[in-house]
């Protein structure tokens, strides 16, 4: 367990309840699933949904049902489909978003959807860029 | 399912914290897990609440209403008739009220009492306050500022409550133009901004006229002034007419608000 990370959680969640809604804890929780950081990010998504839940004001455990369930979905798909498709991160960082709101029961803006998706590429190509994502072959931006 | 997963621990574990999530979500839903909520709130709302004065300070907000003559004048205008119908109103409610109290023998006390109240944190439409159950706020409870509307209570928990903001998306307050006391409906949008809609077109919209609460739906009271017309948008071929409203206070600088308890 990598403590820096309980801070980060802390500190995107307070930010998440005090300056912008942007899912920034979302961003995090997706980027460690992907990354293959699968306890950490089941973990993180659960306590990160509890502290944004008692922060908001919301039903205790509903963000931190939203962020599982995010979390699950990347997990899940992960295996099947190739972490080095640009496609399967646009899809994943849009679709996190919009399950994530639905699950809160949120009015989804297709905005933020579109912002967590550019979020995502931008973060695979930093990541593949730093040779992250592995390097055999060169990273193959499949779309 | 499991099988997609790196290892199974992973999956076991998954289930194991959708349970929980779902058992805490049950509890707080049934018992309302007031304690834990108590004692969060009592050691974060200060945090929040030093937070928000450091981002003020670090990024001040432009108050444009102060430096706009118009609008000061108009709040100013606004605040002398309410304070001369407000004293007309005590005087008439001391001489009945003093009757009363010759009649019953008791000594009755105000209805309308205010609760002032910190601004913690303001997030897209949405106010935290720093008073909650435990200081006797209730959700659909009206906040005011300067006189003017901020918004109605939503939600509370035992020492904060959230104020849904005018701005707030899909929020619709019923108000009427001043001085022509025409009325409309004000709406929040997406973007976080004010728009003026179902006005008759046969209704003549200037800018800078100020809007105020028509108190029809009894959410809110009447006569509160919320925002006032920035830009009129014309279209001749619609039934009703609309304008670009901008809120008569920057939400997100206030910091001591009043709830109406």
């Amino acid at each position: 367990m990598k403590w820096w990370l309980i801070f980060l959680v802390l500190f995107l969640g307070f930010l998440q309840t005090t300056i912008t809604s942007f899912d920034s804890l979302l961003v995090l929780l997706l980027l460690l699933s992907l990354l293959g950081q699968e306890k950490e990010a089941l973990v993180f998504a659960f306590l990160g949904g509890l502290w944004l839940d008692l922060s908001a004001g919301t039903p205790l455990g509903l963000s931190s049902l939203a962020y599982l369930a995010s979390v699950a979905l990347v997990l899940a798909y992960s295996r099947k489909f190739q972490l080095k498709n640009l496609f399967f991160w646009l899809v994943i960082f849009s679709l996190g978003g919009f399950l994530t709101t639905m699950i809160k029961g949120e009015n989804w803006q297709w905005q933020e959807s579109l912002l967590l998706a550019a979020i995502g590429a931008v973060m695979f190509l930093l990541l593949a860029k730093l040779g992250i994502l592995g390097e055999e072959e060169g990273i193959k931006l499949k779309v | 399912m499991e099988a997609r997963f790196k290892t199974f621990n992973s999956f076991i574990l998954l289930l194991i914290l959708l349970g929980l999530s779902f058992i805490f979500f049950l509890v707080d839903g049934y018992f309302s897990l007031r304690g834990p909520r108590a004692v969060f709130e009592k050691l974060v709302n200060p945090l929040k609440a030093n937070f928000q004065l450091v981002l003020i300070k670090i990024l001040p907000p432009k108050d444009t209403s102060l430096n706009d003559p118009v609008i000061l004048q108009t709040k100013i205008d606004h605040l002398s008739l309410e304070n001369s119908r407000l004293l007309a109103r005590i005087n008439q409610l001391e001489i009945e009220n003093e009757g009363l109290k010759k009649q019953l023998k008791i000594i009755s006390q105000s209805e309308v009492k205010y609760l002032s109240a910190r601004n913690i944190a303001t997030v897209e439409g949405l106010m935290t306050l720093d008073k909650g159950e435990s200081e006797g706020v209730k959700t659909g409870m009206v906040v005011v500022s300067e006189g003017v509307l901020v918004g109605k209570v939503v939600s509370v928990t035992p020492h904060a409550s959230r104020v849904k903001l005018p701005i707030a998306e899909g929020n619709k307050i019923k108000v009427k133009v001043l001085p022509i006391a025409e009325k409309g409906t004000l709406k929040g949008t997406p973007e976080g901004r004010l728009l003026l809609e179902e006005v008759l077109q046969k209704v003549n919209l200037e800018t800078d006229q100020v809007l105020v609460t028509t108190g029809e739906e009894s959410e809110y009271p009447p006569d509160l002034p919320v925002a006032r017309i920035e830009k009129i948008v014309s279209d001749d071929v619609a039934i009703y007419k609309k304008a670009e409203v901008k809120p008569l206070l920057d939400y997100q600088s206030l910091k001591i608000v009043m709830i109406r308890i």
